[in-house]
C-alpha cells in the first residue's frame, strides 16, 4: 500500500458492451519535478491487448518489452492470439516471482483487450495480485478517478459514453492530483483491433465534457 | 537376419542419414509403433472419440490404453507402453504448466506441438533412441474439437479419423469408404459407432467388451473414459459388430486388386 503513494500517474480502464476503453495521463514525475510531459503510458502488447503502466518507468518498460516479445512468439507457436486472461496471469507469475525474491517490479498495470471471450480488463499489483473488473484505475490519482468511475459506470454503457466517462475520471485526477497531468492518451479496443485517438480527437471530446459541466 | 544388408550400417544411429536421405532408426521406431495394439481416433463436429484395444488374457488383468491428460483432453497410444506412458506424463505436466502460467486450459495443438518437439529431439542426438510409439490426442479447446496425431519422428497431423497399431491399414480403408464426395464428417454418435466398427475390424470380431476402452469428450463436458462393458458403449457394440461384418464381406467381394497399400 505504501508503494501506491510513490506513483505519479493516473490510468483508467472501462469495459463496455463490445470493447474496452483505456486512458492515461502523460506526466512522469520525480518527486516534485516533472521529468516528462510526453510520457507514453499505454503500450500495445498484441494486436488486441494493451498495458497501461504506472510506477517505476524502467521496471514497467522492461516488462512491456518482455511481454511484447514473449507474446509475439507465443502467438506464432500456438497459431492464435493470447486471451487477456492469459497475458494477465503470465505477468502475475513473473511479478510474483520477482516480488518473492525481493526484487519487485515497482509498477501497477492495467491489462485490457479483446479476445474470443469478449472485452476484459485486469489490474495487476507489484506483488503479482490479479483482479478482473468492469472499471479500474491505477496510479496516485486512482482514488480520485475511481470516485468518478464509481458514480458514472453502468452495465449498459455505450462506446461513446464509456469514452467520455474515462476522460471525465482522468481529467478529475489531473485537476486534483499533482503527479497527474500534461494531457491524455486514449485507446479503444474492439474486435477489429486497437484504435488510438489523436490529440485533436481527444481535445474535441474534452470540450464536450467541459461544456456539460458548465451547465 | 536381424538387419537388412542394404542399409550397410546406416540404420545404426539416428544422427546418420542413409544415402537416399532416410533416418532408418526412425522408420524402425514407426514399425515398433505399428506392432502395438490398435488405437483409433475419430473427430466429430461436437466432440472427439478415442478408442483402444486392451491386452487381456488368462494371466493378466486388462491393460490401460486410453489416458486422461487434462479435463478437456485425452490420449491413446500404440507401441512401447513404457515410452507411451512417459509421453502421457509429459503431456500432463505440460497441460498443468500451461494452466499455472496462463490460467487457461492448453490448446490441443499447442500440447501436441510440445510433445512433438520433445519426440523430435530424440531423433537428432547421438546416443538417443526415438520413441517406439505414436500418440493420438483428442480434446476440445477454444477453437472446437481437435484430433491430433504425433508420430515417433516428431511430426504431427490433424486427423478427421485415423488409426495406429496393428491393422491400421484396414481401419484407414474403412474410414475412406465412409467419405462422401471426398469429405468425412461425423456427428458424435456416428463417430462412436464407426470408431467401434473400425476397432472390430482391426482387433477381430471376437473382441470382448472388456477389451474395448473408449475415451471421449463432448461439447461442454469433460473427457471421460469408459470400457465396452459400460452401458453407453455396450449399446453400440452389436450394431458396430454387424457393420464390421458387412463391410468385411463387401470388401472381400470387391476383391483386393483395386488399390495397393497407400502411405498415410
Amino acid at each position: 500500500m505504501e508503494l501506491r503513494n510513490l506513483k505519479g500517474t493516473t490510468t483508467v480502464g472501462i469495459v463496455f458492451k463490445d470493447g474496452v476503453v483505456l486512458a492515461a495521463d502523460k506526466r512522469a514525475s520525480a518527486g516534485t519535478f516533472i521529468a516528462s510531459k510526453v510520457a507514453k503510458k499505454i503500450h500495445p502488447i498484441t494486436r488486441r491487448i494493451v498495458f497501461t503502466i504506472s510506477g517505476l518507468v524502467a521496471d514497467a518498460q522492461i516488462l512491456v518489452r518482455w511481454m511484447k516479445n514473449y507474446m509475439n512468439r507465443l502467438t506464432l507457436r500456438r497459431g492464435r492470439e493470447p486471451t487477456v486472461r492469459e497475458v494477465a496471469n503470465l505477468v502475475s507469475v513473473v511479478m510474483h516471482d520477482y516480488f518473492k525474491s525481493l526484487l519487485p517490479f515497482i509498477t501497477h498495470l492495467l491489462i485490457g483487450g479483446y479476445d474470443r471471450r469478449g472485452p476484459h480488463i485486469y489490474f495487476l499489483d507489484h506483488a503479482g495480485g490479479v483482479q478482473e473488473d468492469k472499471y479500474l484505475a491505477t496510479g496516485s490519482g486512482s482514488p480520485i478517478a475511481m470516485g468518478i468511475l464509481e458514480s458514472g459506470y453502468r452495465d449498459d454503457l455505450a462506446e461513446d459514453e464509456a469514452i467520455l466517462l474515462a476522460l471525465r475520471a482522468l481529467s478529475a485526477a489531473m485537476k486534483r492530483d499533482t503527479a497527474t497531468g500534461d494531457g491524455i492518451d486514449l485507446v479503444v479496443i474492439k474486435k477489429e483491433g486497437i484504435k488510438t485517438f489523436t490529440p485533436k480527437e481527444i481535445d474535441e471530446l474534452l470540450k464536450k465534457i467541459n461544456s456539460r459541466s458548465k451547465k | 537376419m536381424f538387419r537388412p544388408e542394404q542399409f550397410a550400417g546406416y540404420d545404426r544411429s539416428t544422427i546418420l542419414f542413409s544415402p537416399d536421405g532416410r533416418i532408418i532408426q526412425v522408420e524402425y521406431a514407426r514399425k515398433a509403433m505399428q506392432r502395438g495394439t490398435p488405437s483409433i481416433g475419430v473427430l466429430a463436429k461436437d466432440g472427439v472419440v478415442l478408442f483402444g484395444k486392451r491386452k487381456l488374457h488368462v494371466l493378466i488383468l486388462p491393460t490401460k490404453k486410453v489416458f486422461k491428460i487434462d479435463d478437456h483432453v485425452g490420449a491413446v497410444f500404440s507401441g512401447y507402453s513404457s515410452d507411451g506412458r512417459y509421453l502421457v506424463d509429459f503431456a500432463r505436466e505440460r497441460a498443468q504448466i500451461h494452466k499455472f502460467l496462463y490460467d487457461e486450459p492448453i490448446d490441443i495443438s499447442y500440447l501436441g506441438l510440445q510433445v512433438a518437439e520433445h519426440m523430435h529431439a530424440f531423433t537428432q542426438y547421438g546416443g538417443a533412441r526415438p520413441f517406439g510409439c505414436g500418440i493420438i490426442f483428442g480434446g476440445i479447446d477454444l477453437s472446437g474439437p481437435q484430433l491430433l496425431y504425433v508420430d515417433p519422428g516428431g511430426s504431427m497431423m490433424n486427423w478427421i479419423a485415423g488409426a495406429i497399431g496393428q491393422n491400421k491399414e484396414i481401419v484407414e480403408k474403412y474410414f475412406k469408404s465412409l467419405a462422401k464426395n471426398g469429405k468425412l464428417e461425423f456427428k458424435f454418435e456416428d463417430a462412436l459407432l464407426h470408431g467401434l466398427t473400425a476397432l472390430f475390424l482391426a482387433a477381430g470380431l471376437d473382441m470382448k467388451p472388456i477389451e474395448i476402452e473408449v475415451g471421449y469428450i463432448r461439447e461442454g463436458e469433460e473427457f471421460v473414459i469408459k470400457t465396452g462393458e459400460d452401458e453407453e458403449i455396450a449399446a453400440y457394440l452389436d450394431k458396430a459388430k454387424e457393420l464390421a461384418k458387412e463391410w468385411k464381406k463387401k470388401s472381400e467381394e470387391l476383391g483386393e486388386e483395386e488399390e495397393g497399400s497407400e502411405e498415410f
